[in-house]
């Protein structure tokens, strides 16, 4: 699986991670001061998107 | 059960309530919503009449078992200020001397209507608001009225144009570090594939 993950400096304080897939390889930001735990949820949560899009409703 | 009422809801479909049922009901839950299982449906009273029984929409019934908040917006995108949309279009606005209410009075100088044909209507000062919290879509019409009255250059109208189609849903906080991101994202790419290049010809 070629998935990037950067920590990332949002200047939204809401955003905790951003996902883009175009060009390949996917990347994803993951917000740098999130919590061990919320971390991995996002990265889970992405990695499951990247390898299953069409369990999302995509493509 | 010893008699029933028959009422026909909006959609159609015959609902039978039991007539102990409602005065249970009239009696304990006046002006309260409930809901029937049997018919998967949300029921209101409504002056407290049995008779005047209504089937609320899958919409309404929907946002009662959701949220509180008021409808006809994404919760928590743009929350109480300008999307980016909002704020390209206001900043565009302020460069030429407008605000939302010259704006929408030109508008309706012109004879600049939003709405399909036979329901269309003037643009108010309310809708612009609207446009630019996010609160409401952006009619598809408004960005060649927009530039039939500010007059954009080319680089204002892409730069509508990109507000219009990716930042109605976003604050522009939000916008900002999603292009950063990508165009991080492309440099980074671009960067690693040079350097391959490099080393397979040398």
């Amino acid at each position: 699986m070629k998935l990037r993950v950067y920590d990332w400096r949002f200047r939204d304080r809401r955003l905790e991670a951003i996902y883009v897939e175009d060009p390949e390889p996917a990347s994803v930001a993951l917000r740098e001061d999130l919590s061990p735990e919320a971390r991995r949820a996002r990265e889970l949560e992405v990695r499951g998107y990247y390898s299953s899009p069409r369990s999302f409703g995509k493509r | 059960m010893l008699s029933a009422l028959d009422h026909r809801n909006p959609a159609g479909n015959c609902i039978s309530i039991p007539l102990d049922l409602l005065t249970d009901i009239s009696g304990t839950l006046r002006g309260a919503c409930y809901r029937i299982f049997r018919y998967n449906t949300t029921m209101a009273l409504v002056e407290s009449t049995p008779e005047n029984l209504r089937a609320l929409s899958e919409h309404r019934r929907a946002d009662m078992l959701h949220t509180n908040k008021p409808r006809g917006r994404e919760l928590g995108l743009a929350e109480e200020g300008h999307t980016y949309f909002g704020y390209v279009f206001d900043k565009f606005l302020e460069s030429r001397g407008y605000n939302q209410s010259t704006f929408a009075a030109e508008c309706q100088r012109r004879g600049f209507k939003v709405g399909r044909p036979g329901k269309q209507r003037d643009i108010g000062q309310r809708s612009v608001s609207d446009w630019m919290h996010g609160k409401t879509a952006c009619p598809r019409e408004v960005p060649t009225y927009a530039d039939a009255i500010l007059d954009f250059s080319e680089e204002e109208w892409n730069e509508f144009a990109l507000a219009y189609a990716y930042g109605q849903t976003l604050p522009k906080d939000a916008f900002e570090d999603l292009v950063e991101f990508r165009e991080f994202h492309r440099a980074k790419l671009g960067e690693e594939r040079k350097k391959k290049s490099r080393t397979r010809k040398g």
